[in-house]
Order: structure tokens, then C-alpha cells, then sequence
């Protein structure tokens, strides 16, 4: 049985705390873990932006680097439902569109994994702290992940959590949107972050790093005191502090 | 028109976000549509059956629209009204202005259509002398301030009271003061004068029933009505595919539109307009003409990828939910359509990529207007299929072409981008300190201008894999492995149970050309020019010949589980009281209709309502109103053919109407227009009794269509008429308005027992 981890080229580069978050939880449950070196990027970035062949570029060592992979699991809804579009990047390509189909059919997001497939809640973290949770678009919207990861934050003893007011609207990330459309992009977080504030909470959580990285640069923009965590680095250090 | 007229969605946006009155005003009132939607959505329940069968309704009258259309000019045309075929904005503008020309108007008023703002059409008639009149609250301010809708339901979302009042006032020619019921009935008054005088009515359509040849207009003012009740002419204009096949299947839509636009379980007004007044009526238009436009939409016929554009039904959820409309309001999007079916719908109108701007651009893709969408259009990823098909066009930028191009060839290799975070970490040194980017060079200024951008740590995950020892991790815990066994097993026999929301369901184009089983339209049969014209282009881009009968289609109107719904009869009286009475109107239960007629005395005398206008109708002669008003001028409604009897019920204090039928669960109750019963009774007074025998209280609207699709066109009456409260808006800031153009005193007298 090979269990993968699709670190996300986001997480990779600038926030593998993440991804060693996520592994310690995982082994933690009695989950063997392995890191197919191959994988690069989703392609998000080139395909949303209409370039589909540079986005195949990228999602051809997707394909393969998890080919053999019997789970894939990864810290973003954004990226795993990405792979769900591959096959409209591979619709005229027979291999790589059964690729593409057993792909998005084995891969998951890392509370979607924990709560759906391994059936655990309560990882027995403790985590005593004021905590708001900012629900991505496409984890929730697209890819349907709601309640699983406020299901594993309801398990956490000592947590406070707080609703944040118009939870479900964009944090302004949008990927190259947020440089594209830069105004328009820093209206949408600068709402969410004040939303953010009003909760009064210490810490946000999410489970996208793009999104938690636009709305934490804003809040350290404007000097908010907010810590800034991937519900994997938060069930991490409750796991450790419990 | 004053369309925003800077280059650039970006400088446009750029002026909108500076503009605080308007992120406020276009804030709180989506704020407030959207959880009026909410609220109506969850108290239905059932949302989603409702959504896809709504979808399902959509997707097949697109894809048999040459049937659809063809069926519906027949009957529109046995009902006597003329239908006209426009395939570009310069047809449809030159068909207006020759029935202008031929009836020497002066005047024509408008009830709301976002076609018509499409075409220009008020600019095309002023060039030829004649004055075009917005009377929808909203839009008659904007049209008075010079400017453009800002949003498809609400035009005027973005003036407040005290601009509001500055350009009243300069059309009063007197001070007017920033109160909405005093600017309302200054509006409310000088319109009034407007539909008498116009010799045109102009309307746009949401749906057209085809198999009765009936327009339908959802609005809650009753300037749709009066425009299509007092102009001797009525031209109506609509897009091509706003057709629906039955009142069944119009259910779904008046289910649908509403709730997803205000919250409201149906607009105060529902008209069915099925041809002109009929020989001896005394209201509605003597000539009508209906004109069908293309003017771009059959671009989106047989493309896979956008033919789910024309399933629109323009409610605007999409631009209340979505957060960059929010941001910057309607006028930014540079169009006549704005939010996120502006963004898809005005690019994909025009077939040349090379007049599309960057309006694509402006959407995080975050997925809330496809969410919302009460036919379930996938906007934001058609957002990306217009971002592609530019990208692939001479027209996209060389810059974003080029990184892209670098993107695609750092990420086809692992090494390659393994090599790339080295050079950037090398580089960062130089722009970054205290573990941020500084440097505000190329894309990185737009993010930094808002946000910081965290450094890259100096050792990637990959890097530090690489150093865990080897053998550090435990094997795979038996019992966990059994529960991924299981896990693997569901998927291989049904797909993973977490699939994705969006794609779960077959989304694309249901019926395709191959799977449509119907007959071919023999080339012999008689059909104007334009509408072969017209129809033969949309059978040729489904990429098939004319049709002369739909295909099968498994469903029709409402989920089976609602056609079964009914209340009992005192629950129906009760729910159909309660939601009158949330409306804003007045219900009184009474034994008979001596009772009845002692309440309207009461309720007339209390409001000073002297003279009096009551539909010919044996239940209402029988109230015998003189005797219980023996001092109030009463006249009955064309009971001879030399009055002017619009003119009588302008100048009535109360109009008494008889109710066909009535439906509990929304509150409305169904008037059917004749001879003797005319239409301007239950709209020009300022009051409104309304006489409901108990037992005509249905549960469901759709227990009132089913009798229209029973009857079949040939019993179709000119004009129906469902009244859900009294006439209302809330254009003006939005406060609450009553008695905008309707009457704002309405009252349902339910008389006799419920069985």
C-alpha cells in the first residue's frame, strides 16, 4: 500500500513546516507516508490563467510522479481539486485521461483524508486558544470539504473557536489574481482581515496556504497580532502540548 | 449612455474602490439580497432538487430552442400579436423605430428589460424624435441622472437618497426633500401622467411559455402592467432564449427567479400576456408586437463550453454573492452586464476575441457566483475558458504569455524547479530583510502594496526530506491499512465518495444532437423569412436541421415530490392569509358576501374612497354595494363602449376585483382579464379590494397553471394577472416603498366556507 504526500509547490517552497505537520499527524495514526521526489506543481497558475499546455507541463509529473500511488494526500483543496480538472487538460490524450481519472479519484485534502477515510476526529491535541477558521473556496465550494475540518477543531480540548462573520467569502487570493488585479485583490483581504480581527481570535487557521499567506500578510501588514497556522500545524503543536 | 468609458477594468476598478459611498451602498444591499436569498432558499427546502430540475428545464429548451421558438411565434401569432426576428442590435433598433414611425408616438414607456439597455434602444429612439421613459423606479432615476443600471435587479444600487432627491428635484423643478416617500410619489405621480399620455408600452420578457404564445413579466412595482395595460401599442422585447416549453415548467422558474433575486416567495406582480386586448375589451394593447433578438447569444449554441450561458435567468444572485462585485459595482465592468455573468456573458456575446478587455481577469475564480446560481451555471470556470481562448489568440499579453511559458518548462521537471529555488533564495537576499520581500519590482509590487510576502525559508520540504533518516517512519498499522482497503474498494465500485462537488454531476450540454430523437421540420412549411432566417442559424450551430418536435424529455415542471404536496383547505386559507399579510396587504375572512360588502364600506369609508370600480362579475353585482354605500359613486367596468374606461379607473378611489383562483403557499391570488373584467380595475386605483371565494384557494401556483395548460392557448385569456400584496419597491436606498405605481392598499376578502 503506498500512501503519498503532494506537498503543493506553495507548501514545498515556503512552508514545509506544513507538510512535516502533516506527516507527523499522519504517522502519528499509524500512516506510512511516502514522498514521490517527481511532483512539481498542480499547474493551477497557468491553467487558470488560460496557458493549458504549460499547465499540462506541470500536471505531466503530477501524473506521473503519482502513478503507482494507492492514496494521495495534500495540504490545500485548491491543489487536489485542481487535479480533478486534468481531465479536461487530457480529454484528447487516452493515456494520460485514465491517468487523470484514477488520480482524482484517490486523492484527497488532509482533513477530507483524516475525517473521511481514516474516520478520526479527535487526534488528542490541546490547543488553549481563541481560534477562527477562514474556509477556503475551493476546498469548501468546489471540492465539498465543510465540516471535516471543524469537526477535527471541535476535538481539540482547551479551544476556543469563534465563528468568523461572512466566513464564506474570498480572501482576494485567487492565485495570480492577487497580483493581476492587485486593488481589487487587497479590498477583499483587507475585508477579511478585519473580519478576522472583529473575531478577536489569536490564531486563524485554514487548510490553503495561498489564501492563509494573503490574509497573514495583510494582518502583518497592519501590525495584527494574529498567529497565522494550517489546521495541520495547529493539530501538530496540540498533539505535542497535550 | 455614460458607460464608464476608462480603457481598463483595472483603472475603473480602480475608481470604484476609491468611492466609499458606493462600496457601502452596493454592500449593504447585497448583503442583504443574499441572505434574503438564503432565508427563501432554506425555508422552501429543497433547494437543490429545485436548482437541477430548474437546470434540467433550461438545458433542454436550449437545445430544441428552433422547436421552442417556432412553437412559440405560431402562438403568439394565433393570439394575434405580431413577432418580429432580429438577429443583430441594428434589426431589432430598426423594427422599433418602424412601428414608432408607423404609429407617430411621441412618448414611449419602458417597464425594466436589460435586452433593451443592450441594444441602446432609448438612444436609437431619440434619434428619431421620439422620448423613451424608464418607469421602473431604479431606472427611471438613472435614466434622469444620465447613467447606466449598476446592477441587473437593483439599477439604481449605487446613488443614494440625497443624489436621488438632487435629480428629482431638477425634474420636479422644485426642491425635493431626501425622503424615499416623498420622491417615490413625486415619481410615483409624474409617471402616472406618463402611461396615460405614451402611445407606446415597452417591456422585456423573463420567460415566454411556448406552447400558449404567453410573455411573462416578474416585477413588483406594476409598471410592467401598466405599460402593458394603458398604450394602445405594446412592443416587447426578448432575448432568444427566455423561452420556457409549459406553465408547468414556469413553476420551476417563478420558484426560482424570485427567491434567488430578493428572497421573495414570488414578485407582487406575475403577468401572462398571451396577444393584444381581445375584440370588446376595454384595456390592453390594441396592436402588439414581439421581437425576438439574437444579437449574439446563438455565438453560445453548440459550444460545449458556454451553451449553458443562455440557461441564465438574470436574478442577479451571482452579482449579490460575489465579492468583487461587492468591491467595485456594476459601472466598473464597462458593460451593460456586470458581476460575473457580465464578466462571461459580454465577452461572450461578441464573437471577436479582439474586442474582449480584461474583464475576465477580475475574478478570484472563488467559485460563490456558480454556488449561487439557481440554474447552476458554472461561471467561474467558464471565466477560465474565456482566459484561455485569449491566451490562445494573437491578443494575449507577451509578457504573461512569456513567464507562463517559464512556468510551464521550471515545473516540467522536478530538478528545474529544485534549481529555480536556489536562484531565488540567492536573489532574495537582496530584496528581502527581516523575513520579508521588499522590493516592489514586476508582479511582486501589486501583493507587497497590500500584503507581506514572506522570504523563502532556507531549506525547502523536499530539502529536508531528504535528510530524515531512512527507516524512521513505522510500517503501516494493520488496522489502518484494512480501513484504506475499504476505502479503495467503494472507490472502484462507485467513485469516490468525495468526487468534488462541481464535477460530480455530468455537467456539460445533457441532451447531445446524436441522443435527440425528433423529427426533422419539413422544408414546405410556411414561415416568414426572419424566422427561418433566425431559426435555421440556431439549427445549423446545434449542428442539426429544424426541428418539428422536441425530443422526449423525462420531466416537466415541478419535482415530482412538490406535485404531491397540497395543504388542507383551513391551512390553506391560513397560509395564504399569513403570506398576503407578510406582503404588506390586508385580509379579512369573511361568512358571505353580505359581510363582504360591509367590510369594503368600512374599510372605503376609513380611507375616504368615494368613487368606486368594480369588475362586471354577477359575485361582485351581488355584494350590493349600494345599499351598504349608498353615498359612493359606484361604476361597473365597461358597460359601455363610449366611456374611456381607463380613464374612470385612473380616477377611482378603489378598484373591487374577483379572484379566478388563488394560491396559498406564495400568497397570490389570479386574476383572469375579459370583457367584462378588466385589467386596470385591480392597477390604477390606489386601492384594491380583491373578492376571493373560499374554495378557489389552491395550494400551489402550480395547481392554478395547470388549469392554462389544460385549457391550451385557445383559452388563454389577454391578459393574467397573479397579485401577490401590494405594489412595492425598494430602489430608493432601499426603503421599503409601497404603492410605487400599483396600488399600495391591497385587500384579499375571502368569503364562505373552505370546503
Amino acid at each position: 500500500m503506498k500512501i503519498s504526500l503532494f506537498i503543493t509547490c506553495i507548501c514545498d517552497a515556503m512552508f514545509p513546516g506544513v507538510g512535516e505537520a502533516m506527516v507527523r499527524l499522519l504517522e502519528r495514526q499509524g500512516v506510512r507516508v511516502e514522498f514521490p521526489e517527481g511532483q512539481t506543481c498542480c499547474g493551477q497558475p497557468a491553467f487558470n490563467s488560460g496557458y493549458w499546455d504549460d499547465a499540462r507541463a506541470a500536471a505531466r509529473t503530477v501524473l506521473d510522479a503519482f502513478e503507482d500511488s494507492d492514496f494521495v494526500i495534500a495540504p490545500s483543496g485548491s491543489c487536489v481539486y485542481m487535479l480533478h480538472h486534468y481531465r479536461e487538460l487530457f480529454k484528447d490524450d487516452a493515456r494520460r485521461l485514465g491517468q487523470a481519472e484514477r488520480l482524482a479519484a484517490k486523492t484527497y485534502e488532509f482533513s477530507q483524508f483524516l475525517v473521511q477515510v481514516l474516520g478520526v476526529r479527535d487526534l488528542g491535541a490541546y490547543f488553549p486558544h481563541k481560534v477562527t477558521y477562514h474556509p477556503s473556496c475551493h476546498g469548501s465550494r468546489l471540492l465539498g470539504v465543510k465540516d471535516e475540518p471543524l469537526e477535527l477543531l471541535a476535538a481539540v480540548r482547551g479551544l476556543e473557536f469563534v465563528p468568523l462573520p461572512m466566513a464564506e467569502d474570498c480572501c482576494g487570493f485567487g492565485g495570480t489574481f492577487a497580483v493581476k488585479m492587485a486593488d481589487i485583490s487587497g479590498a477583499m483581504v483587507a475585508e477579511k482581515a478585519e473580519h478576522v480581527t472583529e473575531t478577536e481570535a489569536e490564531v486563524l487557521t485554514g487548510l490553503d496556504m495561498g489564501c492563509l499567506m494573503n490574509i497573514g500578510g495583510h494582518l502583518r501588514r497592519k501590525g495584527a497580532n494574529v498567529r497565522v497556522l494550517h489546521l495541520a500545524e495547529l493539530l501538530a503543536e496540540g498533539v505535542e502540548r497535550a | 449612455m455614460s458607460l464608464d468609458s476608462r480603457d481598463t477594468v483595472k483603472e475603473r476598478a480602480e475608481a470604484a474602490l476609491e468611492d466609499d459611498f458606493l462600496r457601502q451602498a452596493v454592500r449593504f444591499t447585497t448583503e442583504r439580497l443574499r441572505s434574503g436569498r438564503q432565508q427563501a432558499a432554506g425555508e422552501h427546502g429543497n433547494w437543490e432538487a429545485w436548482r437541477e430540475r430548474g437546470r434540467q428545464i433550461r438545458l433542454h429548451t436550449i437545445a430544441h430552442l428552433d422547436y421552442y421558438l417556432n412553437l412559440f411565434a405560431e402562438n403568439a401569432r394565433a393570439n394575434g400579436a405580431q413577432v418580429h426576428f432580429a438577429r443583430t442590435a441594428d434589426e431589432a433598433v430598426r423594427i422599433v423605430q418602424t412601428i414608432a414611425r408607423r404609429v407617430q408616438a411621441k412618448t414611449v414607456v419602458k417597464s425594466k428589460s436589460m435586452v433593451t439597455e443592450e441594444l441602446h434602444l432609448n438612444q436609437a429612439l431619440k434619434e428619431i424624435g421620439v422620448k423613451a421613459i424608464e418607469t421602473d423606479l431604479g431606472e427611471y432615476i438613472i435614466q434622469l441622472a444620465g447613467e447606466a443600471p449598476s446592477h441587473i435587479i437593483i439599477p439604481a444600487i449605487h446613488k443614494n437618497k440625497a443624489q436621488i432627491a438632487e435629480v428629482l428635484s431638477e425634474e420636479a423643478g422644485e426642491k425635493l426633500p431626501p425622503d424615499t416617500k416623498v420622491l417615490a410619489g413625486f415619481a410615483r405621480k409624474r409617471l402616472r401622467e406618463e402611461f396615460l399620455r405614451a402611445d407606446i408600452g415597452m417591456t422585456g420578457c423573463n420567460f415566454a411559455v411556448a406552447e400558449t404564445g404567453s410573455i411573462c413579466i416578474f416585477e413588483n412595482e406594476g409598471n410592467a402592467r401598466m405599460v402593458s395595460t394603458v398604450p394602445k401599442v405594446q412592443i416587447t422585447l426578448m432575448g432568444m432564449e427566455r423561452i420556457v416549453p409549459s406553465w408547468a415548467d414556469l413553476e420551476v422558474m417563478a420558484t426560482l427567479l424570485p427567491r434567488s433575486a430578493t428572497g421573495q416567495k414570488l414578485t407582487v406582480y406575475l403577468s401572462g400576456i398571451s396577444g393584444p386586448r381581445r375584440p370588446g375589451d376595454g384595456d390592453g394593447p390594441e396592436e402588439m408586437h414581439i421581437v425576438i433578438v439574437d444579437n449574439g447569444r446563438s455565438n453560445q449554441l453548440g459550444d460545449p463550453e458556454f451553451q449553458e450561458l443562455l440557461n441564465c435567468i438574470r436574478c442577479g444572485a451571482c452579482l449579490n454573492v460575489c465579492p468583487v462585485y461587492r468591491h467595485i459595482g456594476g459601472h466598473a465592468y464597462g458593460s451593460t452586464y456586470s458581476g460575473p455573468i457580465g464578466a462571461v456573458l459580454t465577452p461572450a456575446l461578441k464573437k471577436n476575441v479582439a474586442e474582449w478587455d480584461d474583464i475576465a481577469n477580475a475574478s478570484s475564480l472563488c467559485g460563490a457566483c456558480w454556488e449561487a446560481c439557481p440554474v447552476k451555471i458554472p461561471l467561474h470556470d467558464m471565466l477560465v475558458y474565456l482566459r484561455r481562448r485569449k491566451a490562445e489568440s494573437p491578443h494575449r499579453s507577451a509578457g504573461e504569455a512569456a513567464a507562463m511559458k517559464a512556468y510551464g518548462l521550471t515545473m516540467a521537471k522536478s530538478g528545474r524547479l529544485a534549481s529555480a529555488l536556489k536562484l531565488a533564495k540567492i536573489g532574495q537576499r537582496f530584496v528581502g530583510r527581516d523575513g520579508e520581500i521588499r522590493a516592489r519590482i514586476g508582479p511582486l509590487d501589486g501583493w507587497i502594496r497590500h500584503r507581506a510576502l514572506p522570504m523563502l525559508p532556507p531549506e525547502s520540504f523536499r530539502d529536508r526530506w531528504k535528510k530524515r533518516s531512512a527507516g524512521v517512519a513505522k510500517p503501516l498499522d494493520p488496522a489502518v491499512e484494512e480501513r484504506l482497503r475499504a476505502a479503495m474498494a467503494k472507490r472502484t465500485a462507485g467513485g469516490h465518495e468525495a468526487g468534488g462537488a462541481a464535477h460530480g454531476q455530468a455537467r456539460h450540454m445533457a441532451p447531445t444532437a446524436a441522443q435527440v430523437q425528433a423529427a426533422d421540420l419539413p422544408e414546405q412549411h410556411a414561415m416568414p423569412d426572419d424566422q427561418r432566417a433566425m431559426l435555421g442559424h440556431i439549427a445549423q450551430k446545434l449542428g442539426r436541421r429544424l426541428r418539428s418536435a422536441p425530443a422526449v424529455r423525462p420531466f416537466r415542471g415541478a419535482p415530482d415530490f412538490w406535485n404531491a404536496f397540497t395543504l388542507p383547505p383551513e391551512e390553506r386559507r391560513e397560509r395564504f392569509a399569513a403570506n398576503f399579510r407578510a406582503a404588506g396587504g390586508h385580509v379579512a375572512s369573511v361568512p358571505n358576501l353580505h359581510a363582504a360588502s360591509r367590510y369594503i364600506a368600512e374599510q372605503a369609508a376609513a380611507r375616504g374612497a368615494s368613487s368606486l370600480l368594480l369588475q362586471d362579475a354577477p359575485e361582485l353585482a351581488a355584494l350590493a354595494l349600494d345599499n351598504a354605500m349608498p353615498d359612493a359613486c359606484l361604476s361597473v367596468w365597461n358597460r359601455d363602449s363610449d366611456t374611456d374606461w381607463i380613464a374612470v379607473a385612473a380616477g377611482a378611489d378603489a378598484g373591487i376585483v374577483l379572484a379566478d383562483c388563488a394560491a396559498a403557499y406564495t400568497g397570490t391570488v389570479a386574476l383572469l382579464s375579459s370583457r367584462e373584467r378588466g385589467r386596470s380595475v385591480s392597477l390604477l386605483p390606489p386601492v384594491l379590494f380583491i373578492v376571493l371565494p373560499a374554495d378557489r384557494i389552491r395550494t400551489r401556483l402550480g395547481e392554478v397553471f395547470a388549469e392554462f395548460d389544460a385549457g391550451g392557448r385557445s383559452a388563454m385569456p389577454a391578459g393574467v394577472h397573479l397579485i401577490s400584496g401590494p405594489s412595492r419597491s425598494a430602489d430608493i436606498e432601499n426603503d421599503l416603498t409601497i404603492g410605487v405605481h400599483g396600488p399600495g392598499d391591497a385587500h384579499v376578502i375571502i368569503v364562505g366556507s373552505s370546503e
